[in-house]
């Protein structure tokens, strides 16, 4: 679905349940007409969240309650197109549908459990009565198989929270089991015009595998926002000039300096709340703590195609091996032929540096390993990304009128790097 | 009796039955003709001549123009092998033996002059006798004598069908050991390949010493192995020059490159213990032999009485001049020797032969069923390693290469997984020999050539 249906859905199912009205905010997917600054007589809703390759999850309105119904289950999951695994998610995904709603609301929440064993679902970071908290064998019996259990509390705070099992947590995580938790503030005194959510994760998925491993404990090979990784992550298209939030949730078990080119943002937010102005200052990275959520916030002023990424170089990319021997350096491709009669195709690689994988991988000069992703992917109007993993682009351009991809920035005359010699011995 | 073979360029393809043929003819054929051999075609021949000599000779060199298959080497050894020469000459003897123990006692003719002392004359006498009892109990000595000369046919028969199956086997083996060394030699190359990389590796400083030298040792253990499967190579191949009886020509023996295939069945319907007791020649040649001494103990027997029988006719000359003539005869009395010591050493003999065929019996019976099971052993062996494990093994082989292509594994796995892979093909080339040799094992055991005769070639049955 696309993220324009997902938007018409959930912004008016959230304008309705705010009591809001609607002025001012555009047509579904269009982008609204111009920001007006917050005042406390007239403030903007706010705009749904874009759960970037994902999706808000629908509710009921039964007696002023919010009603939401999650499914814990076995899914297929796609990182990118040729790699699948059996993971456990909610509602068909991983991970799950992001849920939303409005300081101040009650919501009712079941859980179906669909799994092959007993789970339980904790409000990352919501205050609630101690019973609702969900941690199993503590505050509740786990949720059997077939079971179905209701929390039931009320939004006390706004801001950006997680749900996810307190029971076998370690098999659970690694499996997928995760969903945003977005409470809108009542009061929205912080509006800003596009707002991104993306969960981070990492995965152990071997080569030729098919089911996460969760038995690994550091050396994960798949890095995701949402499930998926570059280049199969969703872009943030955003117009010059808007104010732009990304929430970012963490369940994996790194941290992730998360890194933003082309613009100073302020973390706004954690899983307790906004942050004072006083204790927010600018900055460009920005650390996402294991189990935490971090908002960030940001004009966009420049337009262009800005890298959004996990700055530990390993995490923008998909799988490779950690115990190969070193090949930098090493000269060895006089042998190739000779090794090639015993083992056809063969090719030595790694040399001057794995910059060429990318090139053999994408021509496919050789038979791929099973179920399992390049570890250096995307193609850019200028060649080769060679990156996989936590990696998305911020689209800012002028003057957009939909959310539609707009395709690579094209840069003015003048504005680009260009070569001016191919002398190794040059001086200017 | 001569036998012939239609055209030339069907020989190789019709020297088999042909020689079956000459087997059942050894075996049964009351008048055995040594030149008989020469004269023949096909596969097998008493070269008694020169002429002989040369005739094989050019056959041998025709079949050694083209590759060696195993109907072709089991022809050559017949044509050319000094052993079996060697027994067909024995068989010269037992056709003498037969001769003689076949012949009618000669009769004998005697003559006396007696002269009187006071000079009055001489008496003269002549006579003519003929031993009886021999000439009544030819026809049994005969018949004992055939039996023998017959066991001693089927003997010679024997060592043909042998030398046929000896040949085979050792073609097959030569054809396991030359893949076997070819295979050794990918792998050694392989090592070194590996070893060359390592040190590549070890001067750009990213490999640890150690590590280099584990692939040193895997290189000179693999180049090791590869000597050694070298000689076995060489050894095969002199054991098959050496067998064929064509050690010594200028040029090496061509062999066709691949064992035959593993066929879909085995033929083992017939090959049932009361077939092999009628088929097997050895068995044959005892039953026959001890036929023979059977016989000798029913003459020796029957003779018991009347030991010896001479009948004749006498002519007497008396010196007064006066002609006497009359019938003579002579009878052994059997008061001292009745023949005993003759007919208890006979029927020991016998009783030794029957011992013997007794005995020849639990080996046919323990050769069959080991054989029989060792058919279906290799079979499962060869099945194991050629369809299961050998396919299994090149995937690791392709799924190593491509995580290689993808970076996820080193140079080394896929070199060392092929190397592994090419192991797995040696031991399904080894399997597929132990089931020919078994099939040969098999034939030997049943006496039934035909387990072993015109297998098709391999059509990339061995990768």
């Amino acid at each position: 679905m696309s993220e324009r249906d997902e938007t018409k859905v959930n912004r008016r199912q959230l304008l309705l349940a705010a009591g809001a009205g609607a002025a001012g905010a555009g047509g579904a997917g269009a982008v609204a007409a111009g920001r007006s600054a917050p005042t406390g007589d007239a403030l903007r809703p706010p705009v749904p969240v874009v759960t970037l390759n994902g999706r808000s999850l629908p509710y009921k309105l039964k007696s002023g309650v919010k009603e939401f119904h999650l499914i814990a289950e076995e899914i297929e999951h796609e990182f990118a197109p040729g790699t699948r695994i059996k993971a456990w998610g909610y509602n068909g995904s991983t991970p799950g549908p992001t849920i939303e709603a409005v300081e101040g609301d009650r919501v009712r929440i079941y859980v179906t459990n669909k799994l092959p064993e007993h789970t339980t679902v904790h409000w990352h970071g919501i205050l609630l009565p101690n019973g609702m908290d969900g941690v199993g064998g503590l505050n509740q019996p786990q949720i059997k198989p077939g079971e179905t259990y209701v929390y039931e509390f009320t939004l006390r705070e706004s801001g950006t929270r997680m749900y996810h099992p307190h029971a076998d947590e370690m098999v659970q995580s690694a499996m997928g089991m995760m969903g945003l938790f977005v409470i809108h503030p009542r009061e929205n005194r912080h509006a800003v015009d596009r707002d991104f959510a993306i969960m981070l994760h990492n995965w152990a998925v071997h080569p030729g595998t098919y089911r996460p491993d969760p038995s690994v404990m550091t050396d994960f090979n798949l890095w995701t926002f949402n499930g998926k990784v570059f280049p199969a992550i969703d872009h943030m298209i955003v117009r010059t000039g808007q104010r732009v939030r990304i929430r970012m949730a963490n369940m994996s078990m790194h941290d992730h300096p998360m890194h933003l080119h082309g613009a100073h943002f302020k973390v706004v937010g954690t899983d307790a709340g906004r942050i004072p102005e006083s204790a927010q200052w600018l900055m460009t990275t920005a650390l996402v703590p294991v189990g935490t959520t971090i908002d960030i916030e940001f004009d966009a002023k420049l337009p262009g195609d800005w890298a959004f990424h996990c700055h530990k170089s390993h995490h923008t990319m998909n799988a490779m091996g950690h115990d190969i021997p070193n090949p930098l350096g090493v000269k060895q491709r006089d042998l190739d032929p000779q090794i090639a009669k015993h083992l056809p195709g063969y090719f030595s690689m790694g040399e001057q540096g794995m910059a060429e994988h990318q090139v053999h991988t994408d021509m496919a000069f050789h038979d791929t390993p099973e179920n399992t992703l390049p570890m250096a992917m995307g193609q850019g109007p200028f060649g080769n990304l060679e990156m996989g993993g936590m990696m998305t682009i911020v689209k800012v351009r002028d003057g957009l009128r939909t959310y539609e991809d707009p395709g690579y920035y094209s840069a003015p005359a003048g504005t680009r790097a260009r070569r001016v010699s191919a002398d190794p011995d040059f001086k200017p | 009796m001569t036998v012939t073979v239609g055209g030339l360029d069907r020989r190789a393809r019709l020297s088999a039955p042909v020689l079956v043929t000459l087997c059942s003819v050894l075996a049964g054929c009351a008048h055995l003709e040594p030149e008989s051999f020469s004269q023949a075609a096909g596969a097998v021949a008493w070269r008694q001549d020169s002429a002989a000599d040369k005739a094989a000779q050019r056959r041998v060199d025709e079949l050694l123009t083209g590759e060696l298959d195993a109907d072709r080497a089991a022809q050559v050894a017949l044509l050319a092998s000094p052993d079996l020469q060697a027994h067909f000459e024995k068989l010269g003897v037992a056709r003498a033996q037969y001769l003689e123990a076949a012949a009618a006692p000669n009769p004998l003719i005697d003559w006396q002059r007696r002269t009187l002392a006071d000079g009055g004359g001489a008496r003269v006498e002549w006579g003519l006798t003929q031993n009886l009892i021999g000439l009544l109990t030819l026809p049994m000595r005969r018949a004992a004598a055939e039996t023998e000369l017959a066991g001693a046919r089927s003997e010679a028969a024997r060592d043909v069908e042998h030398l046929a199956l000896e040949a085979r086997s050792a073609l097959w083996t030569l054809q396991a050991a030359e893949r076997i060394a070819e295979l050794r030699r990918q792998h050694a190359e392989l090592g070194r390949l590996a070893f060359e990389v390592a040190g590549r590796y070890r001067d750009a400083g990213n490999i640890k010493a150690f590590d280099f030298e584990a692939e040193r040792t895997l290189h000179l253990e693999a180049r090791d192995r590869f000597d050694a499967a070298t000689l076995e190579a060489l050894e095969a191949r002199l054991s098959l020059s050496r067998l064929l009886g064509v050690l010594g020509r200028d040029t090496p023996l061509r062999i066709a490159g691949r064992l035959p295939a593993l066929p879909a069945d085995d033929p083992v319907t017939n090959v049932t213990e009361a077939a092999a007791l009628e088929r097997r020649l050895d068995l044959r040649a005892a039953r026959q032999r001890a036929e023979a001494s059977l016989q000798r103990v029913g003459i020796a027997r029957g003779t018991r009485l009347v030991p010896a029988l001479e009948v004749g006719a006498a002519r007497e000359k008396e010196p007064n001049g006066e002609r006497l003539s009359g019938p003579t005869a002579a009878l052994e009395l059997p008061l001292f020797d009745a023949r005993t010591a003759q007919i208890a050493a006979g029927d020991a003999e016998a009783r030794l032969a029957l011992r013997e065929l007794e005995a020849k019996l639990l080996d046919v019976r323990r050769d069959l069923r080991l054989a029989t099971a060792a058919l279906a052993n290799a079979r499962r062996r060869a099945q194991t390693w050629q369809t299961e494990v050998l396919p299994a093994r090149l995937k690791i082989v392709d799924g190593n290469a491509r995580e290689f292509f993808y970076m996820l594994r080193g140079p080394f796995d896929p070199m060392h997984a092929k190397q592994v892979a090419i192991e797995a093909e040696i031991e399904s080339v080894a399997a597929l020999r132990d089931y020919w040799l078994a099939r040969a094992q098999l034939a030997r055991a049943s006496g039934d050539l035909a387990l072993v005769r015109g297998e098709e070639p391999a059509k990339g049955a061995t990768p």
